[in-house]
């Protein structure tokens, strides 16, 4: 039985750590690589934080296992008799205080440089690319008339669209999150971008796509009985593709249906 | 196997029978009263949280369900409840399942076992006092969980739906009606049931704090208190002070929801396309009230099974806890810092990000005096003396569940991690493994360890090794995988996580954990049966079946009326376990008279040993 | 258990705090209670420094400063007749104990009326969270709401529908003719306001476009003053519903927390002559309770009265 305990509790963590270590190559993990440069540094700091911890809980679990195997021996020895290691209590103390400071401070750039507004990346804040507002149960999109800058208040030429964001790819873009309703979130996993959209809040957010691609988008905030389904896409596209999709948006969007040479004047309307 | 420690038990026949109980059953037998006896009212909790427990557990079996087999007709019982839908579980029930899942595991089954069973039981018996400072309060305090819990059971029968925004609750969605079709009575129902479990734990936290301060027996000091003990003290403390912030909120959504105030609702939104919301409020308030209760309240669901494990562990290993007073500074420590990392829920949030920074590096500062104690518990386990019985196995999985769960709190403090991993299945990983994998492992070896001393019989061993290796097994693959989900991407509180091309191919391994999960819930009738059957059936003992030194064990099993037959008297520590100045035991209860020791002792030169 | 009780050497101390348990439990429940009101005062400062703006014109809130400024003196003074009174229960002079608790609850009483007194101000003018109009459109369509209230009310829909079936006799034809023609009138002029209002004839985005409908209004209402009486006037209080949910959740809980007290008081008070030693924990800790009470007023005043 001791055997059997003992190997027990050396088993499960030895199955723990080898359910980690293949992970990768089963593909229960990331979803593909931070598609940005933010994406992956907080990949970066989640490994580092990954080696840190597996070495604490193979430390800790393998230290217990030899304990536990000692302490069960059956002969007939009585246990001994310690109050406790005023040494051991001082290192154990200092030793993860160090570590676990070192932890919180190497934190601080990263998000920092998300969301501290002075650190935005200035071309991307100083031109918000779209406003996306949530709501029960889908994302809404407006991006300003070409050439115009976006406005917190709707304007007239404002271009609508609705679960397919399109941003430029290979540069920071900012966008403007809102809800119209309840809480949302803003959740772009392969980009490793959440925000909340609070409502009454306007919260400008940033990323990048540093490929163009499709990327998705989902709501990470319940928000009521479809909240699985705010299913949308972000799709980047190399910077003059984005601009001739924009156009092609406020062609179609001031189409009126009427072909062009037969009511030239509908450009100005 | 079947008895934990047979020369223990040997010793102690001999002299129990002088004392046996005539009637073992004496404290089960009112259950059905109104007793303002603290034994009894613990008891009552003991048993309905445990069924409780069962109901919790049902409803996450229905979540699992949705997870592995989305809307395909549940077996035996789909066809009952969902009848409507053919079966299925709709959105908005798949909704509701999770939000009471967690509400009753929280507010019904973990808070109430802990502070109200356990502390209930066991605060006047180890400090040695006939009850409660406060009799009558402390038998409302169990009657008042009886209204929260018909409304909690009220809300699921609110019309279409039942509360529908989680057990966090955020408003908007929480306030207006409207946002939520089918939430109506519902969520009001919820609330008030919520505000009623608050005046519950109000009442038996200001009881608890004033019995631990004024009522301990003669020689009872601070330090020569039980590790229980003082987790109940501290647990009680935070209770006192962080949940009325929570009842508070609790009644400005109550109102929002129903006469028309704006707390929590902004002005202008358009919710279900209905006029726009007169407002002015702040929704992000609620997450700072919620948090600031919520936080404290998931060390109140750890700490008491902390003291308790402490206490089981040392008896187990026949040696003096190690480092007595850093547990105790360590726990006082998780209290304190838990008061003020909040902030940690509400990273995405878009508060300020310099409080971002502040919440993490408090947030992961918590984990020092966790890694405190974690180490000691080791300390206490090494060079000592164990069997691996049902105790013991159940000790030893606290000790290394919370650890994963702890660690993983590491990755989640860390705000640019969190980032992304926030409201992903990650968190749901965390969240099971401490409160799943490190409180209930601790709640079970309480059970197992205390069993005697409220029915003088013992539970099966060979029924509660077949528990815990059954649990243990499907708790972890169950609550594992969940961190791969979550590393994955996977959301949260989603209905059917494959309508998104990028997890579909994770359903093999949902699955698997359903099966992990049925086979957890198997194991918990196991347990069930075996608390009611050994009421019966189990070994009889004598009052200190386990070579326990705490004051409980001089008591009868079960005690009587006032509990005591001797007023006991505290010479010392609770941990003098193989102490050398006793030959021919390996414990020296705390209630027993030695002669003033001759100063050559080893226990005088440790700063933590017996007499302070 | 052989050896375990024997006798023990002076260790007969009494554990814990010197003061009874009640006492000290009355002390930890004030704890929760200050982290009850902490919660409410923090989430007024919040809600107040969040807003953009926060309506302080004691005109338009129908704040009384002074009256406000009474209770915390009625309060104060009831504080210290409870001292006095706890004094002579501890000197057993239980006649003058009686009188002064009964001075404590008189004045507590006069707290709750100046309370109901300065709550009818608000109800009266329909300052209650949840009604105020935050501009001028809300402002119109809150009278135009009250008005199709009324209107309803009247039953004049469901005359007509009455009258437009075929098997209503000529003696009932007749009455509901003269009662829909008494109210016709008043129909044509609450569906006319209605129509301003729907379709923006007022212009109600200015602020003369606001003035014209008050005057319509007004007009309708010296029209139709007995129907009318009880339209409010709709006057606009930007952020005004923020600023009465906070009013009335402080308040009301200082007024239910005022109530309990009452309560407390009047248990011993029941007593009568019979009041003995008995009842000297209890005052003392009633007291320490009104204290509390007392304090947290003391707080709330200058909060919600005068910043
Ligand atoms: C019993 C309950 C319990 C406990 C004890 C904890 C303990 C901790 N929790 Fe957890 N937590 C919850 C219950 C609990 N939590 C719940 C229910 C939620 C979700 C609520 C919801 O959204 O629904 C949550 C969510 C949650 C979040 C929010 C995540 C999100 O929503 O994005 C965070 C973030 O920081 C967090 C962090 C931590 C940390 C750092 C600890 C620390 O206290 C852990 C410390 C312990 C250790 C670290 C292990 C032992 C130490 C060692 C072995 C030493 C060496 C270690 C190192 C050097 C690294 N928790
Ligand atoms: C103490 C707290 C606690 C406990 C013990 C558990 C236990 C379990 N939890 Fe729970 N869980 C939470 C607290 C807890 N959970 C919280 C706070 C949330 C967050 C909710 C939110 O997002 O708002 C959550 C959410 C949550 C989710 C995520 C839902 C989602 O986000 O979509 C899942 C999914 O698998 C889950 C599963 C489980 C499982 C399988 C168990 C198992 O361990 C259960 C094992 C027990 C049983 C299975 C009982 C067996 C009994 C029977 C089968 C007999 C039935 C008989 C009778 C009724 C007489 N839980
Ligand atoms: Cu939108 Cu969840
Ligand atoms: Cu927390």
């Amino acid at each position: 039985m001791r055997l059997f305990w003992v190997g027990f509790f050396i088993f499960w963590p030895a199955v723990a750590v080898i359910a980690c270590y293949i992970a990768p190559g089963m593909n229960w993990w990331f979803p593909g690589e931070a598609g940005s440069p933010i994406g992956r540094q907080i990949d970066d700091l989640f490994y580092m934080i990954l080696w840190i911890v597996t070495a604490v809980f193979i430390a800790v679990q393998a230290v217990m296992g030899y304990v536990l195997w000692r302490a069960s021996a059956t002969d007939n020895k009585r246990a001994f008799f310690s109050h406790g290691n005023h040494h051991l209590e001082v290192i154990w103390t200092i030793v993860p205080a160090g570590i676990l400071l070192f932890i919180a401070l190497y934190q601080m750039d990263v998000w920092a440089h998300y969301r501290i507004q002075s650190q935005y990346p200035t071309e991307a804040a100083k031109a918000p690319i779209a406003e996306v507002t949530a709501r029960q149960f889908e994302w809404r999109i407006r991006y300003p008339q070409p050439d115009t800058k976006l406005e917190i208040k709707p304007q007239k030429h404002d271009l609508y669209a609705v679960n397919e964001l399109f941003v430029p790819a290979g540069r920071p873009v900012m966008i403007y999150l809102r809800t119209e309703d309840v809480q949302h979130s803003f959740f772009i996993p392969r980009l490793r971008i959440k925000q909340d959209a609070v409502p009454g809040q306007v919260i400008p957010v940033w990323f990048e796509a540093t490929k163009p691609g499709e990327y998705e988008l989902l709501c990470a905030e319940l928000c009521g009985w479809g909240h699985y389904k705010m299913k949308a896409r972000v799709i980047a596209l190399p910077e003059e593709e984005y601009y001739a999709m924009i156009e092609k948006l406020e062609q179609a969007q001031s189409f009126d249906g009427v072909p062009a040479e037969a009511d030239d004047s509908n450009a100005d309307e | 196997m079947s008895t934990a420690n047979p020369e223990i038990g040997a010793h102690d026949h001999s002299h129990a029978h002088a004392h046996d109980p005539e009637d073992r059953l004496a404290l089960l037998k009112s259950i059905f009263s109104f007793s303002t006896d603290h034994k009894v009212i613990g008891i009552q909790f003991l048993i309905t949280t445990l069924l409780m427990l069962m109901v919790g557990g049902a409803l996450a079996l229905g979540v699992r369900w949705q997870l592995a087999f989305p809307w395909e007709s549940m077996p035996l019982v789909g066809k009952l409840i969902f009848a409507r839908f053919g079966g299925q579980i709709s959105p908005e029930y798949y909704t509701m399942l999770f939000t009471m899942h967690a509400t009753v595991m929280i507010f019904l089954v973990i808070i109430p076992i802990l502070a109200g069973a356990f502390g209930n039981f066991l605060i006047p018996l180890m400090i040695g006092a006939d009850d409660m400072a406060f009799p009558t309060l402390n038998m409302l305090s169990y009657w008042f969980m009886w209204p929260a819990i018909l409304c909690f059971g009220l809300s699921f029968f609110g019309g279409g739906g039942g509360p529908a925004a989680g057990w966090t609750s955020y408003p908007v969605l929480s306030a207006v009606a409207a946002a939520a079709p089918g939430s109506g009575w519902a969520q009001n129902w919820w609330l008030l049931a919520v505000t009623f479990v608050g005046v519950s734990s109000m009442m038996g936290s200001v009881n608890y704090m004033t019995t631990i301060i004024n009522m301990r027996a003669p020689g009872m000091t601070l330090m020569r208190m039980p590790l229980t003990i003082w987790a109940m003290f501290i647990t009680a403390i935070l209770q006192a002070f962080a949940l009325p912030v929570l009842t508070a909120a609790g009644f400005m959504l109550v109102a929002d929801r129903m006469i028309g105030t704006c707390f929590f609702i902004p002005a202008g939104l358009i919710i279900n396309n209905a006029e726009p919301t007169i407002g002015g409020g702040q929704p992000l308030l609620w997450q700072h009230l919620f948090w600031f209760y919520s936080h404290p309240a998931v060390y109140i669901m750890l700490l008491p099974a902390m003291g308790m494990v402490s206490d089981t562990l040392a008896c187990m290993c026949r040696k003096p806890i190690f480092g007595y007073r850093p547990m105790v500074y360590s726990m006082a420590a998780i209290a304190g810092l838990g008061f003020i990392v909040w902030g940690h829920h509400m990273f995405t949030s878009g508060m300020n990000p310099m409080l971002g920074m502040t919440f993490m590096t408090s947030t992961i500062m918590i984990a020092l005096p966790s890694a405190v104690k974690t180490f000691n518990w080791i300390g206490t386990m090494w060079g000592g003396k164990l069997q691996f019985n049902t105790i013991t196995l159940n000790c030893v999985a606290f000790v290394t569940m919370f650890v994963v769960g702890g660690l993983s709190g590491i990755f989640m403090a860390a705000v640019p991690v969190d980032i992304y991993i926030h409201d992903t299945y990650f968190i749901v990983a965390h969240f099971h493994y401490v409160l799943f994998g490190a409180t209930l492992f601790g709640v079970f070896s309480a059970i197992y360890f205390w069993y005697p001393k409220m029915f003088g019989r013992k539970m099966n061993e060979t029924a509660g090794k077949w528990h815990f290796f059954l649990t243990f097994l499907g708790a972890n693959g169950t609550f594992f995988p969940m961190h791969l989900l979550g590393v994955a991407g996977m959301p949260r509180r989603y209905a059917d996580p494959y309508l998104h091309p990028y997890l579909e191919h994770l359903k093999p391994m949902n699955q698997f954990m359903t099966i992990s999960a049925i086979v957890m819930g198997a194991a918990q009738i196991i347990l069930l049966l075996n608390f009611f059957i050994s009421m019966k059936k189990g070994e009889k003992v004598g009052r200190n079946p386990w070579g326990a030194n705490g004051l409980e064990w001089s008591a009868p099993s079960p005690p009587g009326h006032g509990n005591f037959d001797v007023p006991p008297v505290c010479y010392r520590g609770p941990y003098e376990y193989s102490s050398p100045l006793d030959e021919e035991r390996d414990y020296l209860p705390q209630t027993e008279y030695l002669p003033p020791p001759e100063k050559k002792s080893p226990a005088d030169k440790d700063p933590g040993a017996s007499n302070h | 258990m052989s050896h375990s009780h024997s006798p023990a050497p002076a260790s007969n101390l009494k554990m814990g705090l010197p003061i009874p348990n009640s006492k000290l439990g009355m002390w930890l429940f004030l704890g929760t209670e200050i982290m009850f009101f902490t919660a409410f005062i923090g989430s007024y400062i919040v809600l107040r420094l969040g807003s953009q703006g926060w309506p302080t014109d004691t005109e338009v809130t129908h704040i009384k400063v002074f009256w406000g400024g009474l209770n915390t003196f009625v309060l104060i003074l009831s504080s210290y007749f409870v001292v006095i009174a706890h004094e002579s229960m501890s000197l057993k002079d239980f006649d003058k104990a009686r009188k002064f608790l009964t001075l404590t609850f008189v004045l507590g009483i006069v707290f709750m009326g100046i309370k109901g007194y300065e709550y009818y101000g608000k109800f009266d003018h329909d300052i209650l969270p949840g009604r105020i109009p935050e501009n001028n459109r809300q402002a119109g369509m809150k009278a135009v709401r009250e008005l199709d209230a009324i209107l309803d009310k009247t039953g004049i829909a469901q005359m007509r529908i009455e009258l437009a079936s075929p098997d209503v006799t000529p003696e009932r034809s007749a009455e509901l003719n003269a009662a829909v023609a008494t109210l016709a009138d008043f129909e044509t002029d609450v569906k006319g306001f209605r129509k301003n209002v729907v379709e923006d004839r007022f212009d109600l985005n200015t602020k003369t476009g606001y003035e014209r409908m008050e005057h319509s209004l007004e007009e309708l209402k010296t029209k139709h003053p007995d129907r009318t009486s009880s339209v409010h006037h709709p006057q606009v209080i930007l952020y005004g519903n923020i600023f009465a949910s906070c009013y009335f959740l402080m308040t009301g809980f200082h007024a239910i927390h005022v109530i309990v007290g009452l309560i407390l008081f009047g248990l011993v008070l029941k007593q009568g002559a019979n009041l003995d030693e008995t009842w000297t924990d209890w005052v003392e800790n009633s007291g320490l309770y009104w204290h509390f009470v007392d304090l947290v007023w003391i707080f709330l005043f200058p909060l919600l009265y005068i910043v």
